[in-house]
């Protein structure tokens, strides 16, 4: 006989970032709140590029009450701007773009997963969630009506809350068990393949941070296209406290070559080997990203809701998800207090969630959408083309870290403005509303 | 150029950690696989193995739980799910 041991009001399956944050701000609105994670402690099962992506989740955090010092997380580095290298075979092109808005705690900084996931779980723990590891969920508990109740772990435990929060990644269980949606379509799932390269910490600042020690974020363009041809479609970079970490991407459905062999062909470019020369491997992992699928699924019915990866919310552009996912489990938690308030969990009261999270331009991202399309498929020309598609990503992504910037950008709005007509299609649509959206929050 | 699973494996060996899984968590259909290799080809871990025309997950305790495998499968012949909770991957520097 399998026992019902405990009740909570909400679950959140999964202990990355919307279940973290999504259950620290459960716990701190007083809801009985309990994290389930399947590895041995937080973060043990992630992956990510560049951590903390302060400056995109700030104002949502602010907004939910949330008071947390991210300059106590376990920071690697602190980032100082983006650094775009465009390769031509042996020549290459760099562009920095330095901005000291990044160079904050609540700017971007550097983390490894296993140590900031772990932290912020002890924020929610502290908070007074209840964490509970080693523990994998495979089904979630559904009554007659199709009502999701709680759910099943590995170990046959069965445990219920008012509402359950599939936290649970790309791959995730309450996603697809809660009917929400189907497995994903190989055409919107990215392979990420990344090595942790360890240099020294003396290597590493000579090579790459400026005096104060912090460290741009690379990204690496094959102005010749040959991403197909070994490169993956897409390469970072990301200095670390003491080493370097390299990735590349590869969408399944284009795949033509094992993941690894994208990665050990983009370490072996010149330039790149340059930047590694002398290191030592020291881990390697592979972790799916869905990319850019939110409003196209189902993210919420009776009793349950899903967030982040597991309701494919990576920007499509650049793959980001961390900031998606933290905005996500915040609202999930904010939704399910409300609901839990009101004594109605349904999935008419749960919808409020998917509005909310639609309303935020970081989580909408069908222009975003445009914008992936037009940049991956529609733009595949000449060499010209290709440099102009890597330039215009490099004004989009400022463009898209700050856009909740407004007190930023609104004195240089009117250049902003200017510099429109020079710009084209989606992207232009893009760059148009964000002005439009600056601008409205300046006047407010 | 075919890829070569075995010399992926040889270079993972020294970089992961892993608590070897207790149950047989992926598992591929015999009866639905074509034999087309795909699942071998592109495992970032080199997890499976041809033998006698269709695929095995045949090395386990290299697996990184990433899921390319369940979506890489034309013929949806792979059942995947993740391992008993503590076991499997444990990542550091993710």
């Amino acid at each position: 006989m399998v026992k019902q041991i405990s009740d909570y009001d909400v679950i959140f399956v999964g202990a990355g970032p919307a279940g973290s944050w999504g259950g620290l701000t459960a716990a701190s609105r007083g809801l009985k709140t309990l994290i389930i994670e399947r590895g041995r402690s937080p973060g043990k099962k992630n992956v990510s590029g560049f951590g903390f992506p302060g400056m995109l989740i700030k104002r949502t955090l602010d907004s939910a009450g949330i008071d947390v010092d991210v300059s106590e997380a376990p920071i690697e580095r602190l980032t100082n701007g983006m650094l775009f290298y465009f390769f031509d075979g042996e020549e290459a092109t760099e562009l920095y773009t330095k901005d000291h808005v990044y160079k904050s705690p609540w700017g971007i900084f550097m983390a490894y997963r296993d140590r900031l996931d772990a932290w912020v779980a002890q924020k929610a723990v502290e908070r007074g969630a209840e964490l509970k590891t080693s523990t994998c969920v495979v089904d979630v508990i559904k009554n007659e009506g199709g009502t999701v109740e709680g759910v099943i772990t590995d170990e046959g435990e069965k445990i219920k809350a008012q509402v359950t929060v599939g936290a649970d990644g790309v791959n995730s269980v309450v996603a697809t068990k809660s009917g929400l949606r189907e497995k994903w379509s190989p055409s919107v799932v990215t392979t990420a393949v990344k090595m942790d390269v360890y240099l020294g910490r003396e290597v590493v600042d000579e090579r790459f941070a400026d005096s104060d020690g912090s460290v741009p974020i690379m990204q690496f363009y094959d102005i010749r296209d040959l991403w197909h041809e070994g490169l993956g479609t897409n390469a970072w970079t990301y200095a670390m406290g003491d080493s370097v970490s390299v990735a590349t991407f590869c969408m399944i459905s284009d795949m033509r070559f094992n993941p690894y062999e994208y990665l050990r062909n983009f370490m072996e470019y010149p330039h790149v080997k340059k930047l590694l020369r002398g290191g030592k491997p020291r881990s390697y992992m592979a972790h799916l990203i869905p990319m850019g699928q939110f409003s196209k699924i189902r993210t919420f019915g009776d009793g349950v809701l899903i967030t982040g990866d597991a309701a494919g919310c990576p920007n499509p552009v650049h793959g980001g998800g961390y900031g998606e996912a933290t905005i996500t489990g915040i609202y999930a938690a904010l939704t399910a207090v409300k609901a839990i308030e009101k004594g109605d969990t349904s999935s008419e009261t749960l919808r409020n969630y998917n509005d909310m999270a639609l309303k935020n331009p970081i989580i909408e991202y069908k222009d975003h959408w445009e914008y992936a399309d037009w940049l991956y498929n529609d733009f595949k020309m000449e060499n010209l083309h290709k440099i102009l598609q890597s330039l215009t990503t490099m004004v989009y992504m400022p463009l898209y870290w700050q856009t909740l910037l407004s007190e930023i950008y609104t004195p240089i709005l009117p250049k902003l403005k200017k510099a429109i007509k020079w710009l084209n299609g989606p992207y232009r649509k893009i760059v148009t509303e964000t002005i439009n959206r600056i601008g409205k929050e300046g006047e407010s | 150029m075919k890829f070569e699973a075995e010399e992926l494996r040889e270079m993972i060996r020294n970089l992961i950690e892993m608590i070897p899984n207790s149950r047989k968590n992926i598992r591929v259909n015999i009866e639905l696989c074509s034999g087309c290799e795909r699942c071998y080809e592109f495992c970032p871990a080199g997890c499976f193995k041809i033998v006698n025309g269709k695929s095995v997950w045949q090395f386990p305790d290299f697996c990184l739980e990433c899921g390319t495998c369940n979506y890489i499968c034309p013929e949806d012949a792979i059942s995947w799910s993740y391992p008993k909770g503590g076991e499997g991957i444990i990542y550091r520097y993710g």
